[in-house]
């Protein structure tokens, strides 16, 4: 049987970002797949090229929406140790909580995103109510709903408040308990069960092989966490489960994280206990001068490993800035998920890895040049056309026939 | 300890390669692009399975390019390794690791992307995240890029 060669995206109503898929399928079965990023590209790193050490934390807090936490603390911790500053202990922990925070946040509106998928909407106004809860917690800790800059570079922005702390402590119990709530009806329902349960498999060789990071992973029962690799901050001290599973397919996804709602509810509890006291930050000054130096910083977001490089060649500006997001990481995975999968599987597969286009795409190019606009003549437009057209018959005919 | 684990390891494809440690526990390693693989392989054989990144630097003083593949290892006692090559800038070409580790189909995509490196083997070199219809030669995070790739796209 001849194969067909199905795009999606990059507007679809399954993707909540622009990225396209290319599927050769055959009747409905999936044979291959390729993917196509490009589409929400910012120019990042070149950006943070032209900033200093401080306003360059503002830039990349933005490289996310969800984990900016994850983001603004990796770069901090990143520069704090391109500095030589060691950032106080309580600004640590005021970190740390908004890192737990955030992927109780993050998780929760994935299950969401995951039941809505699913076509199980009752759940995801469940899941999204309880996100409510995470977001107003943010409100109280940092005066910010979402993108919440909580860290800055030399420990906190923000101290907290026994008050808050108690509030914290009693949230993170409803977290746990409505966690329990949903591993409990993800494992009753037939329905769920049917619909996650062998689809979308990533086996552990191919986990491993592929280098798939965060609850991807250890659903297929590779022990992987910064957490546990390479202790940072304060997790040395800070007692917590790590959650594998071996099955590797959607629903071990799923409980993985929901798993993953209840230690975070855990560390967030353990946290209120053992709050230090002292100052939250050592200042710096704004034009702080680096040495010649290179660092790898490396947290452990929602979604998997986070990992910044810096060189600095000394001064008030870094030479270059590299980072990895996550899901740039577990795109491969997909097309190893997918493969030998339904067109049907397709929105459940994809959405299982939990993607942030927004975040893997955030490398390179900022338009100097202002005020110059171009409009193209539609004649213009007809000859590139053909143009591309001519040149890549060749590949379209072989993609066709 | 675990450090000279890591140089013996090295030493067998590349003899007086140093491994240095730096203040926070991650080593770091130079050898010369000619036994990138099987530098690589001798690694990913004794336990660094996973591929964090590949970084790409222009150093442009120098008149080098610098790559670095970040490796993290399976055994938790082993550091955190990063090996360095360096090329020269006018031929940027480097062999592929694809065949090693599959995930740097796309790490090196996005290298020769925003600096213009060459592997040679890579099965689908091609531009990640820029438009396809830039020219050649175009690559935004060497140092000397200056303008814009909307000019160069839209003409």
């Amino acid at each position: 049987m001849s194969s067909f060669n199905v795009y999606i995206g990059p507007i679809h109503p399954a993707l909540k970002e622009p990225i396209g898929f290319t599927f050769e399928v055959e009747g409905e079965k999936i044979v291959k797949a390729n993917v196509n990023l490009g589409y929400n590209h910012r120019g990042i790193e070149k950006l943070l090229e032209s900033k200093t050490w401080l306003q360059g934390a503002f830039v990349a807090e933005h490289v996310c929406g969800i984990c900016s936490g994850a983001h603004h603390g990796c770069y901090c911790q990143g520069v704090e140790e391109v500095l030589d500053i060691e950032p106080p202990k309580r600004g640590l922990f005021i970190r740390t909580i908004s890192w737990e925070l955030e992927r109780i946040h993050s998780h929760l509106l994935w299950l969401g995103v995951f039941f809505h998928e699913s076509g199980f909407d009752t759940l995801f106004m469940y899941t999204w109510r309880d996100r409510e809860r995470t977001m107003d917690l943010f409100e109280e800790l940092s005066g910010r709903r979402v993108v919440y800059s909580l860290s800055t570079v030399g420990g906190a922005r923000r101290d907290v408040s026994e008050a808050f702390l108690s509030k914290l402590k009693r949230q993170a119990r409803y977290f746990r308990e409505r966690a329990d709530f949903y591993e409990r009806l993800v494992l009753n329902d037939t329905t769920v069960l049917a619909r996650f349960s062998n689809v979308g498999i990533l086996s552990r060789e191919d986990a491993l092989a592929l280098s798939a990071v965060g609850p991807t992973a250890r659903a297929s029962g590779v022990l992987k966490d910064v957490r546990y690799e390479e202790p940072y901050g304060i997790y040395e001290e800070t007692p917590f489960r790590i959650i594998t599973r071996r099955e590797g397919d959607a629903l071990a996804k799923t409980l993985v994280r929901i798993e993953e709602i209840k230690v975070s509810a855990e560390i967030l509890e353990w946290m209120a206990d053992h709050m230090p006291g002292g100052d939250v930050k050592v200042k710096i000054p704004p034009l702080a001068k680096a040495p010649p130096v290179e660092v790898i910083s490396r947290v452990e977001a929602p979604r998997g490993e986070l990992l910044y490089y810096f060189k600095s060649t000394g001064g008030t500006r870094p030479y270059r800035v590299k980072i990895r997001t996550p899901t740039l990481a577990n795109i491969l995975p997909i097309i190893k998920m997918i493969e030998g999968g339904y067109i049907a599987d397709i929105p459940i597969v994809v959405a299982s890895i939990d993607p942030c286009i927004a975040c893997c795409e955030r490398v390179t190019i900022v338009d100097k040049d202002k005020g110059e606009k171009k409009v193209i003549p539609k004649r213009e437009l007809i000859r590139y056309s053909k143009e591309w057209f001519k040149r890549n018959l060749k590949e379209l005919r072989g993609e066709r026939l | 300890m675990e450090v000279r684990e890591v140089e013996e390891v090295i030493s067998t494809v590349e003899e007086g390669a140093k491994v240095e440690v730096d203040k926070w526990g991650r080593a770091w390693v130079k050898i010369s692009h000619s036994k990138l693989k099987e530098t690589l392989k001798a690694l990913r054989d004794k336990g660094y399975t996973h591929l964090s990144a590949i970084t790409g630097v222009d150093l442009i003083d120098d008149n080098i390019l610098e790559v670095l593949y970040h490796l993290l290892p399976e055994r938790k006692d082993l550091p955190y390794l990063t090996v360095r090559v360096t090329i020269p800038r006018d031929k940027p070409v480097l062999p592929s690791v694809t065949d090693l580790f599959p995930v740097a189909l796309l790490y090196e995509d996005e290298v020769y992307d925003m600096l213009g490196i060459k592997f040679t083997g890579h099965p689908d070199l091609r531009r990640l995240f820029l438009p396809e219809e830039l020219p050649e030669g175009v690559h935004p995070l060497r140092k000397d890029f200056k303008g814009s790739i909307y000019k160069e796209v839209v003409k």
